[in-house]
């Protein structure tokens, strides 16, 4: 497809007092007109997620198209719960190949450090069906992912400590991303006696709280960064029906028709984003897009294939975990580490990249996005 | 419990379901085996009062349906449990002893 990216620009992650939504999404969102060297903008698409129910602010669209003094565009908000960064951008590329705009501003954001922990978890609980019973049984997305690292335990015979090794890997990626949320190098010990979420994850198997805001500038003029895929899909958004829940069908769906859609396969990638929103969905991401057999991705990670020199690079900008989750934000936030990979510019840079893939996931499998990008 | 089948596959009869009269229905046993679970030390608001709390993903004996359900502490993949009781939308189970 003849889609490009010409700018990239995104906030520091982590807590941001002083700053509002709008400050955060202005703030991004100038910086990657300025990396897109200020193109005429036709409209603004802005990915979040509870900018409502916790923040009280909507209207963001038009809120960045006044604040940038882009004129009269349109402009609306997309929302798929932590894939709503990914939509943005797949709206923006159907934009693009509509004929109706040439470049299309993304910004995403999203502002979650003033509110408790329980507040949090209570709106991020949107993103199940109210009329299910994993809702009603009082189930967390942290303790959603619990279930999954229980019953992954009892068939691979991975333990803790491998999950462990996820948050660590993700951890020493970020020291090196200055936008990351945490930078402060961890070890296995840290990570394994830390506070206990949900029975097994504990504290740094779990994403983190984060205000921040990410955008990139999607052209129909060519640069030297291509699209190769842009695919979503839904799942179920139950998971007691599924034969497996350790095989997310909106994971291995998505990855399937990308790899069709760009005509390669999983072993021609040089590095990837994927949605590591607990450790235990990173090693299922490994799995459903075809890096590791099934079962044994804890394996690829510790043999290094993870690792900036083994077969698959991932997560080198730190991931969800580490480098933040700043819900809206965060899938624009893949895609910009693996714009800055195919650039040359990237924190923890993988030698010469030319093929990358950012996957987005969203509710409880409920959506996945990917994007895969050439360097031309 | 009682389920029902839709397009082939089987669902709970409960207050979610949408099921219509003419649905095929069926009463089945109480029991099944823990096909998973977790311990939620860190609820949302509207169950902090509860906290910690046990779930389970409860594989039935005889429907080829599993269900999220609050367990008893202390069991394990694989153990044996049946319904106590089913209170505001939600399943309780403990071991079958």
């Amino acid at each position: 497809m003849d889609v490009y990216v010409s700018g990239v620009g995104m906030t520091p992650f982590g807590k941001h007092e002083n700053k509002s939504l709008k400050d955060l999404l202005v703030e991004a969102a100038r910086a990657a007109l300025h990396d897109a060297d200020y193109p005429r903008i036709d409209a603004v698409i802005v990915g979040n997620f509870m900018g409502g129910a916790i923040y009280n602010q909507e209207i963001l669209g038009a809120i960045v198209v006044n604040d940038l003094n882009l004129g009269s565009i349109p402009a609306l908000k997309v929302e798929g719960a932590c894939a709503s960064g990914g939509i943005a951008i797949r709206q923006a590329i159907l934009g693009i190949l509509s004929g109706e705009y040439e470049n299309v501003l993304v910004v995403g954001g999203e502002k979650m450090k003033h509110a408790s922990t329980e507040t949090v978890t209570q709106a991020i609980n949107a993103a199940m069906d109210n009329q299910s019973l994993e809702k009603n049984s009082g189930l967390t997305f942290p303790a959603f992912f619990g279930l999954l690292a229980n019953r992954y335990f009892f068939e691979s015979g991975a333990t803790k400590k491998h999950l462990a090794y996820v948050a660590k890997q993700n951890r020493d990626y970020a020291v090196n991303n200055p936008l990351a949320q945490f930078r402060k190098p961890t070890t296995i010990e840290e990570v394994l006696e830390a506070k206990m979420i949900t029975d097994p994850l504990g504290l740094f198997d779990c994403s983190p709280i984060t205000d921040g805001a990410a955008s990139v500038v999607i052209s129909k003029q060519k640069t030297g960064i291509k699209l190769k895929a842009s695919v979503q899909v839904s799942g179920p958004t139950s998971i007691q029906h599924l034969d497996s829940i350790l095989k997310i069908p909106a994971i291995v769906e998505s990855g399937r028709k990308a790899y069709t859609q760009a005509g390669i396969g999983p072993e021609d990638l040089d590095v990837v984003e994927v949605h590591d929103c607990f450790t235990i969905t990173q090693l299922l991401a490994i799995e459903g897009l075809g890096f590791a057999k099934e079962l044994e991705a804890w394996k690829f990670i510790e043999e290094g294939e993870t690792g900036l020199s083994g077969k698959t690079p991932l997560n080198t900008s730190g991931g969800l975990l580490s480098r933040g989750h700043p819900i809206g934000a965060t899938g624009i936030a893949q895609f910009i580490q693996i714009v800055l990979q195919l650039r040359g510019q990237a924190p923890n840079q993988v030698d010469n990249a030319s093929l990358g893939m950012a996957q987005n996931l969203g509710g409880t499998g409920a959506y996945s996005v990917i994007h895969i990008l050439e360097r031309v | 419990m009682k389920i029902y089948e839709q397009y082939g596959r089987p669902y709970l009869y409960d207050h979610t379901s949408h099921a219509t009269y003419d649905e095929v229905t069926r009463e089945i046993a109480d029991t099944g085996t823990v096909y998973s679970l977790t311990k939620v030390f860190v609820p949302p608001t509207e169950f902090a009062h509860e906290a910690p709390y046990c779930i389970g993903i409860i594989q039935l004996d005889e429907a080829n349906l599993k269900i999220t359900a609050r367990i008893k502490d202390g069991i394990e993949i694989g153990s044996r449990v049946k319904l106590d009781a089913v209170e505001n939308g939600v399943y309780y189970f403990s071991e079958l002893v």
